[in-house]
């Protein structure tokens, strides 16, 4: 397993988005004014600036915008290659950088639809996806 | 106003240097050559283009390079090297991607009225474009949104087109951005690119769009776009010899960055004092 850092939320919406991904629940901010899904999580939407915002419960249901395969470690905490990061359009609109797990070289394609999956390791929960 | 860039980069400084923010290193992402990757996977999937365009690229920087005493990276390189070349981050290979280098370059920068008493010939900066966006939050990879917006203030800024240009300088830090500024720069359409660099000849000292003559960041050494406004200055003061573009009066820059909250796109149009006479 490579040595994930754990992650160090700077306010109290980081934090919230780490605990739901804890009880394996992908929660992100939803603008309250111009109806925006944001990530990551933070103080103010990227689209309009607005600070106003609601909790939404994603499906986490996705597909494969585009995707990498790192096929030499660049990094002592990724030694094990290759290994792929993917851009994961979600169905309820923001794009995520996460990996797909269960797949080989080669056994990943721009579209393949995929579901969030959750990874507990060194005491946090990090969000993944699998083919669906 | 003096700007100058020393560039002296450890190995192993990569992460750092990327820009990785925890959100992203939790899955291993970083180096911008992954962001170029998912660029370049998108851009095959939605075009059909292939890394043979990336190759062509890599080879033609080569070309020029070799004739570019300053350059890092001077021995022939053709298309059979490329497709030999190691992986690095798929679909990106080692000649893909530029390398850290020990280097340093200078530019002066002066009001018209003192550089028109200056010994060497001025060049004017015409226009400044620049862009950026939280992209990958909107599911587009890089580049393709706010570089052509980028691009647009440029061209509107100086009053002219692409047709202008005379030799393109693109930031490379990997052979996509070379590409993706052919595109969003409005040189050939998206997705055109495959037509456009064909055998790379389009864009060699006697092509069209002569593009990074002094070898780029690809071949020349990576100095963060430094060395491409110096080779620009040249160019438009006719001091290239061998690699002089014949009667270069217009010149592009275009860089692009970021890796995680935003991505950014800035160019600048240089040309000789009497490029509209």
């Amino acid at each position: 397993m490579p040595e994930r850092t754990p992650p160090n939320p700077k306010n109290a919406h980081e934090r919230e988005y780490w605990e739901g991904l804890a009880r394996h629940q992908l929660l992100l901010q939803r603008c309250a004014g111009c109806r925006f899904v944001r990530y990551p999580p933070g103080l103010s939407c990227p689209e309009c600036w607005g600070e106003a915002f609601t909790w939404q419960p994603l499906s986490g249901r996705g597909s494969v915008v585009s995707f990498v395969w790192y096929m030499r470690s660049l990094d002592r905490r990724f030694p094990e290659v290759p290994y792929n990061v993917s851009l994961v359009k979600l169905a309820e609109g923001p794009a995520i950088i996460s990996n797909v797990l269960g797949v080989k070289f080669g056994e990943l394609a721009v579209g393949n639809a995929v579901r969030a999956a959750y990874l507990d390791d060194r005491g946090f929960t990090a969000l993944m996806f699998g083919k669906a | 106003m003096l700007a100058f860039v020393y560039g002296r980069n450890p190995a192993g400084s990569m992460v750092e240097l990327s820009g990785a923010q925890e959100y992203d290193l939790v899955h291993g992402f970083f180096n911008a050559a992954a962001v170029h990757g998912l660029s370049w996977v998108e851009h095959m999937h939605r075009y059909g283009t292939t890394t043979e365009e990336l190759g062509r690229i890599a080879v033609q920087a080569r070309r020029h390079a070799a004739l570019n005493p300053d350059a890092a990276l001077r021995e022939p390189l053709n298309m059979e090297d490329y497709r030999a070349s190691a992986p690095l981050i798929w679909p990106l290979c080692e000649l893909d991607v530029c390398r850290m280098s020990g280097s340093a370059a200078a530019i002066i920068m002066a009001s018209s009225d003192i550089a028109k008493d200056c010994a060497k010939l001025p060049v004017d900066f015409l226009s400044v474009g620049r862009e950026a966006t939280h992209a990958f939050e909107r599911g587009v990879p890089m580049s393709f949104s706010p570089e052509r917006r980028a691009a647009r203030q440029l061209y509107e800024a100086a009053g002219i087109s692409p047709q202008d240009v005379d030799v393109l300088f693109p930031y490379d830090a990997t052979t996509v951005a070379a590409v993706a500024a052919l595109e969003n720069y409005g040189f050939c359409k998206p997705g055109e690119c495959q037509d456009f660099v064909g055998d790379g000849s389009r864009i060699g000292l006697n092509g069209e769009l002569p593009m990074n003559t002094h070898g780029g960041h690809l071949s020349g050494g990576y100095l963060i776009g430094l060395t491409h406004h110096v080779e620009l200055v040249r160019q438009l003061r006719g001091e290239c010899g061998q690699r002089q573009v014949p009667n270069a009066r217009v010149g592009l820059y275009a860089s692009g960055g970021g890796i995680r909250a935003q991505f950014f796109h800035a160019a600048t149009l240089l040309a000789r004092g009497d490029w509209n006479a």
